[in-house]
């Protein structure tokens, strides 16, 4: 597993870690689906809906990450669905990302993260990448 | 890195303004000598002196007996920035955008409830959307949710959940008329539209109560309330709608900041100048936010009393007051002795109003506001009213028990079915949206809301007025 819980009085906080970025976002995607849904799915239909697109003025890899983990928040919200990411092309300079993949629905309803948050965020850059988040249960 | 805290009397402790650099304002903490242990260590006391660096802050960066670590602002932090050059932070408010509590009253001694108590907890929870990814009483899109964003709990009378006599009854009158629904983004109306009366999941929930004791006679019979008598006490907020809110103007605000030349020293304290455009928007949008959580409480309020009605026939339930504990709202005070407006960040805070302050109804004009503190599952919760010592921190007061453990240090203590058969052993009865919630919401992960309570009694913010005790809990 690359992500494992931190101590944290109310809500959840993370580490993941991968050996590069673009393992990084899948690994937080993995958590996210992991913390918020109850696990990840395995099984996935080959749906297609699109990729996710991401766009921030910031270029700042740390806000990408919490963007995209919103994005897949919103997804499991208004759609439970859920996005299991095949290629992703991060540029941090643009602060921009495309992620290919695939979509599944999700097998519980909604999601129990109420958002990704940018408190006490903090990346160790790689490798290993280390990415510490806290989600808002 | 330790923050230095001096004592000043038996409940308020001092950060002094020089505890870290570019503080503008001292910190003050409401905290006995238990509470100060809890939190010693805690980030919430660096989180305490972030928020004093913020332009614009008045008197003190404030933290109620409940405090513990948030996002940016402190969980139970009170902060008033001056509307002239002041600041309005989204992370003042939170991300559930009023989250809050209301709590009906009945005539009814809990002899006659407890034959019908399980039968009834059944009926409510098959009535009341609850837990991770639920859906409310009803859908809303288009411009029936913008009005329900500019109306707030009155649109939801007049779309026939409850009475225009509830209105009174709940803060602002159940309606901010600041907001601003074109400041609501597609995303945030997307989240909410199918989510209006139902509690969420996380520490929301709805709790059939007795009135376990009195500590105001007089106050207690101006609220309804008598020994054994039951209540129902809500507690929710704005759903995916506020949360998103919260999260476009996260964004938005963290770009203000270096455009505004603001240094904030975490980034989820991203804040405009309140004359900004920035500010605005944000105001706009988070007071859309609150007439939706208002509009939400006030629908499952309405649900709650139908369904008594059929186990009751002819009983009311009357409406207490409903209050928000995450907000940020424009408000005249008198400050250095001269009056002035200033926006007061309430995030996990409750506005307590005095006796006579002219922003009450009618009806608790003399006997102050009446506060609503949620306990944990398991524990007490409380009925205060506004008292005049508030004024020193902008009339406000705690808003529950605060957590004390994390959700996997609570998991360690009692998983879910240990934590349902240790309330039931109480004589709690115990139903559930989401069961894993139900074991990280152990009343063991809470701090002891009787010692919060008498806190904010013994700094003169709220006078104690009833004990309320749980019969029955749904948890979100």
């Amino acid at each position: 597993m690359p992500w494992k819980e931190l101590d944290h009085p109310a809500d959840i906080r993370l580490e993941i870690e991968a050996q590069s970025v673009e393992e990084l976002f899948r690994a937080s995607a993995e958590a996210f689906y992991s913390v918020s849904a109850g696990e990840f799915p395995t099984c996935f239909p080959n749906r297609t809906r699109g990729p996710i697109q991401i766009e921030t003025s910031q270029g700042e890899l740390s806000e990408l990450l919490v963007r995209w983990m919103n994005e897949l928040l919103f997804f499991l919200e208004t759609e439970n669905i859920v996005f299991l990411p095949e290629s992703i092309d991060v540029d941090v300079q643009k602060g921009t990302l495309v992620a290919q993949g695939r979509w599944s629905p999700a097998t519980v309803r909604g999601g129990r993260v109420k958002a990704v948050t940018y408190g006490g965020l903090e990346l160790d850059p790689g490798p290993p990448w280390r990415f510490r988040v806290i989600l808002d249960v | 890195m330790s923050i230095q805290v001096e004592r000043k009397d038996p409940v308020r402790c001092l950060i002094p303004q020089t505890a870290m650099e570019g503080m503008r304002v001292p910190g003050l903490l409401y905290a006995d000598g238990r509470i100060l242990s809890e939190v010693r260590d805690d980030p919430v006391l660096q989180q305490v002196t972030n928020v004093a660096c913020l332009p614009g802050i008045a008197g003190f960066s404030f933290a109620m007996p409940d405090m513990h670590w948030g996002y940016g602002f402190p969980i139970g932090g009170v902060a008033a920035f001056s509307s002239e050059g002041g600041v309005i932070s989204p992370g003042g408010v939170g991300y559930d955008i009023s989250c809050g509590v209301r709590l009906h009253v009945s005539r009814l001694a809990e002899e006659r409830v407890q034959p019908e108590l399980n039968g009834l907890l059944d009926a409510l929870f098959a009535t009341i959307p609850c837990g991770v990814g639920s859906e409310g009483l009803t859908s809303l899109k288009g411009s029936r949710l913008d009005a329900v964003l500019k109306g707030g709990a009155a649109w939801a009378v007049r779309n026939g959940f409850g009475e225009k006599s509830d209105l009174e009854r709940i803060e602002h009158g159940g309606c901010l008329e600041g907001a601003d629904p074109d400041e609501v983004s597609g995303r945030a109306k997307e989240r909410g539209q199918s989510q209006l009366g139902s509690l969420g999941s996380g520490n929301h929930f709805l709790e059939i109560q007795r009135v376990d004791e009195i500590f105001d006679r007089s106050l207690a019979t101006s609220f309804g309330l008598e020994v054994g008598r039951v209540t129902v006490m809500i507690h929710c907020g704005s759903r995916g709608l506020g949360h998103q809110v919260c999260d476009d103007f996260l964004k938005t605000l963290s770009r203000s900041v270096s455009r505004y030349g603001i240094r904030i020293p975490d980034r989820q304290l991203a804040c405009a100048p309140l004359d900004s455009a920035e500010g605005k928007a944000y105001l706009g949008a988070m007071q859309a936010a609150a007439n939706f959580a208002m509009a939400n409480r006030q629908a499952i309020g309405s649900r709650v009393r139908e369904v008594f009605s059929r186990f009751f026939p002819g009983e009311s339930l009357d409406l207490l007051y409903d209050v928000s504990h995450n907000l940020a709202l424009m408000e005249k005070h008198s400050y250095e002795g001269k009056p002035g407006w200033f926006c007061v960040h309430r995030k996990g805070a409750t506005r307590a109003l005095p006796p006579g302050d002219p922003k009450l109804p009618r009806i608790y004009s003399k006997t102050g506001q009446p506060v609503i503190i949620p306990g944990s599952m398991g524990t007490a919760s409380y009925v205060l009213a506004g008292a005049a010592g508030a004024a020193e921190c902008f009339f406000s007061t705690c808003h529950g028990a605060g957590r004390l453990k994390s959700r996997s240090a609570a998991l360690k203590v009692l998983d879910s079915k240990g934590v349902s058969a240790a309330l039931e052993a109480k004589g709690i009865l115990v139903r559930a949206g989401d069961l894993r919630t139900l074991g990280e919401e152990a009343p063991e992960a809470y701090k002891d809301v009787d010692i919060v309570v008498d806190v904010v009694e013994r700094a003169g913010l709220s006078r104690k007025v009833a004990r309320l005790t749980p019969l029955a809990v749904i948890k979100g």
